[in-house]
This record gives C-alpha cells, structure tokens and sequence, in this order.
C-alpha cells in the first residue's frame, strides 16, 4: 500500500499528465486562431477563459505542493506544453494586430502571454537542478 | 511577528540599477520591497522546497503607465522557521523568451548567498 507521501506523489503525477492533455488542446486551438475567419474573435474568447483556468490550476498546484523534491519532474514535465502554449501566444498577439477584430483583444491577449511568458521562466528556475542544488545548499547552512 | 530583510550586495546594486531606469517609481519599489517582510507569501511559490521557499513577485510600474504584466519581478527566498527573506533578484521584463537569462541570474544570486554563509561557517 502507498504510504501518504507516495499517494500525494501520485495524484501530483497524474495531475501533471491531465495538463499536459489540456495544455497540448489549448495550443492546439492557439493554432486555429490564426485563421483570419469571422469566428476567430469567439475562438479567441473561449480560448482566453480555458487560458485563465488552465493557469489557475497549475498556480493553485504549485501554491499547494509542499512535497520536497530533488528533481521537480512535474515541472519539468509540463515545460514543453507550457512553452508552446506561450509561443502560440507570441504568434496570436502578432496576428492580432493586423485583424479589425481580434485587435480589440490585444491588451487582453498581451496581458495573458505575458502570464504564460511568466510560467515558462518559473518552469525553467524551478526545474533547474543548479537551482534546486543551490536553494537546498542554502537550506543546509541557514 | 514579521520577517527580517536581509539584502545581498549584488541585490542592492541591483536594485539601484533599476531605480535609474525607473527613478518615479522609486517610491513604489522600495515600498514593496519594505513590505514584503509582513507578506512574504504574496508572490507566487515555486515548488517542491519543504524548509525555504521561493517565491515571484509581479509588481507594476504605475507612474510609467506599466502594470503587472510588464513590469518588474521579483525573486526571493524566504525561511519561515528563521523568518528571514533573502531578495534575489529584480528585474524588468520588457520582452518575452528570456527565461535562460533570468535563470543565469537567479544562479548567480543563489550562489553569492551560499558562498556567504558557507564563509560564515
């Protein structure tokens, strides 16, 4: 039987493999935005309100996580979908510009890649093994 | 009881550096940073620490028109059992896909401190 920290290990693992699923679905649509259709402002709306939802969750996660680990694989894992969620992000402000429409959304849309921009760099410091070697370092000397 | 601030020199160079740049907002930065020791978990945690935690911080830049978004970060370490805060790092972020550059300087910070305290041993 798991003993409590392995069952917390668990459900942190598989909520990680659930966002990987609901972050690669979002970039996915961040594609379909770019086409220069009358709906794309609805699409850009929706996706705006999963955006909010998917960066909550993964907030939330992290603000609740008090499981000391030496290689943050969850965070490591969801990199990759984080990234692409961002630099689709990138592309849909750019294109946002030159749209009528969609530009009525840019400071939204800026404002929710700057969210992601700042979700990748956490990713990145927070995965970094030199990171966590230095913190537990410091940790051990305090 | 509210935490002790403990800023490093590289911070503090930091930080003047920052203040040049942004002289208006000198207030506002100093205030944030003064009261961060009675809210040390206003920033957002980075995971998977039991003992210290590291927490950001977003904060605006009103007299030049900045919000959250774009304005400044703030990176610092906090010891709950020793109620110490350590700022790391601050800086501006103008553009996007620098995380490799905010990494190099959070190391750099990082290691500053653990040299210190291994020096004080």
């Amino acid at each position: 039987m798991a003993t409590p920290l392995e069952s917390r290990m668990n459900v942190c693992r598989a909520f990680s493999v659930d966002l990987e699923e609901t972050l690669a679905g979002m970039a996915a649509q961040a594609r379909w935005a770019l086409l220069k259709s009358p709906i794309t402002l609805f699409r850009l709306i929706k996706h705006h309100l999963q955006s909010r939802k998917a960066r909550t969750i993964v907030r939330g996660a992290m603000e609740m996580c008090e499981i000391a680990c030496d290689h943050a694989d969850c965070l490591e894992g969801i990199h990759g979908n984080v990234a692409l969620v961002r630099d689709n992000y990138l592309k849909v402000v750019s294109v946002a510009e030159k749209l009528p429409v969609a530009s009525l959304l840019k400071p939204l849309l800026e404002e929710e890649l700057g969210h992601w921009d700042d979700l990748v760099e956490d990713c990145v410091v927070g995965s970094s093994h030199e990171f966590r070697s230095f913190v537990n370092r410091i940790s051990r000397n305090t | 009881m509210p935490c002790t601030l403990k800023q490093t020199r590289s911070f503090n160079a930091r930080l003047k550096e920052i203040v040049k740049e942004f002289p208006q907002s000198q207030g506002s930065i100093a205030k944030v940073i003064e009261n961060l020791p009675s809210n040390p978990e206003s920033g957002d945690l980075y995971p998977g620490f039991a003992l210290l935690k590291v927490r950001k911080l977003r904060i605006p830049l009103r007299e030049y028109g900045i919000g959250k978004s774009k304005g400044l970060r703030l990176i610092y370490l906090t010891d709950p059992s020793k109620m110490h805060i350590r700022p790391l790092v601050l800086y501006h972020k103008p553009a996007f896909r620098s995380e490799q550059h905010i990494l190099n300087l959070v190391l750099e910070a990082l290691r500053e401190i653990a040299e210190e305290l291994e020096a004080r041993l």
